[in-house]
């Protein structure tokens, strides 16, 4: 048996185990560290979708951001959830990111102006491929998940074959090495073997660490992606950011990529 | 109602139009509205970009670049490659490029007709921030 996120539903459960928190806290006086707790345990309060193991491991498809449908979160609230959280810190949500990065990732924040953010020389987004409002595709293939961004065309391998990540950072890149397992209907993302990234609105190190934890919810329509970002050399505490997707098999991934940039001194084309 | 109508429309686009990049190099709190005659319509990733013939304050005819969203986005609002002929009058708000050089980029805009164009909901049948204006 799967057992069930659906906290509601279990109030009893839940009191006890608060009870039990709450206790252990107390009992052992100290709290795990940031970082494990960063990215050690779900932090959305939404249900996962009420469906069979096998439903809700079947991530297949093409999936939207959500607030596309809700007329950019100007239309009626409808059932899907109409905007994403901003990306915050895991111990100090209402300061600003700026305020979170060490001053190696400040130093190259403040390096570039926002005429010469690299960005505008379509740098690779790596991580920020979420993107919105873009869409991607799932597709699994043996021992792997493969996700085709819309966004700038990139492409995810998530290896789901119990492989380990290579020792070392052989080869950092920007959408790093991913591993993928699951815990019940979550799919947990482990992603390491990134290379540094100047991008100025977030920038990291090659030390940087997400873990995703990726379920369906509501009916099984909309996906949940809660990103957990640990990076030591970059960021003061992780940073977290939860991501909203819905299933569209209508919807067609057009091309998406930086071949017309211009320049914005000059305004000629790169 | 209308302020906040506004706050929330700005807030909507400038959450979408962070998706690429950062329109902090825009004047975007301070639009600025220009008339002028189509040149082009250039449909490229990763936005597309109307070129303007403007006639400025001296009468001399200016260009103006125009930066609209991608099109992906442009598509699926039911734009395609033609919505805009060469020639075609149209006037249009934006947020101008902070450097002082004829770029903007685009918050609305009307055609000669009175259509009304990429609003709130960026459709080409725009309402909201294109009709409290």
């Amino acid at each position: 048996m799967i057992a069930t996120t659906d906290l509601g539903s279990r109030p009893f459960l839940f009191s006890l185990a608060m009870l039990i928190g709450a206790f252990a806290v107390q009992t052992f006086g100290q709290e795990l560290p940031a970082a494990q707790r960063g990215a050690g345990e779900l932090q959305s309060k939404e249900p996962s979708a009420k469906l069979s193991l096998a439903e809700a491991r079947d991530l297949s498809g093409t999936w939207m951001t959500s607030y596309w449908y809700n007329g950019l979160n100007m239309g009626p609230k409808g059932s899907l959830p109409d905007k994403e959280s901003p990306l915050h810190g895991v111990d100090d949500p209402r300061t600003p990111v700026v305020n979170l990065l060490t001053p190696w990732a400040k130093e190259i924040s403040d390096k570039y102006s926002i005429y010469t953010d690299p960005i505008l020389s379509c740098y690779s987004p790596g991580p920020q491929a979420y993107s919105a409002p873009y869409a991607f595709e799932i597709i699994p293939s043996p021992g792997r998940l493969n996700i085709l961004f819309e966004y700038f065309h990139e492409v995810r391998r998530i290896h789901m074959d119990g492989r380990k990540h290579p020792e070392g950072n052989p080869n950092p890149s920007s959408m790093g090495y991913s591993i993928g397992r699951w815990e019940g209907e979550t799919l947990v993302v482990d992603t390491r073997g990134f290379k540094e990234s100047p991008i100025v609105s977030i920038p990291h190190s090659d030390q940087l660490r997400e873990i995703e934890r990726i379920r369906r919810i509501r009916d099984g329509s909309v996906l949940e992606i809660e990103v957990t970002k640990e990076d030591p050399k970059a960021y003061t505490q992780p940073l977290r950011q939860t991501y909203y997707f819905k299933k569209d098999p209508s919807l067609e991934i057009v091309e998406h990529n930086c071949d017309g940039m211009i320049d914005y001194a000059t305004h000629k084309p790169k | 109602m209308k302020t906040k109508l506004l706050i929330l429309l700005f807030a909507s686009w400038s959450r979408l139009a962070s998706a690429h990049h950062s329109t902090s190099m825009f004047n975007m709190e301070k639009p600025t509205t220009i008339e002028g005659a189509v040149k082009t319509f250039e449909w490229v990733n990763p936005h597309v970009y109307l070129h303007l013939d403007v006639l400025n304050s001296g009468s001399k005819l200016e260009e103006w670049i125009v930066e609209i969203h991608s099109p992906a986005i442009m598509l699926r609002r039911g734009y395609t490659k033609d919505y805009f002929k060469p020639g075609e009058k149209i006037t249009v708000v934006g947020g101008a490029i902070k450097d002082g050089t004829h770029m903007m980029r685009l918050l609305r805009g009307t055609k000669a007709d009175g259509t009304k164009f990429y609003g709130d909901d960026f459709s080409p049948s725009a309402t909201g921030a294109a009709s409290t204006q």
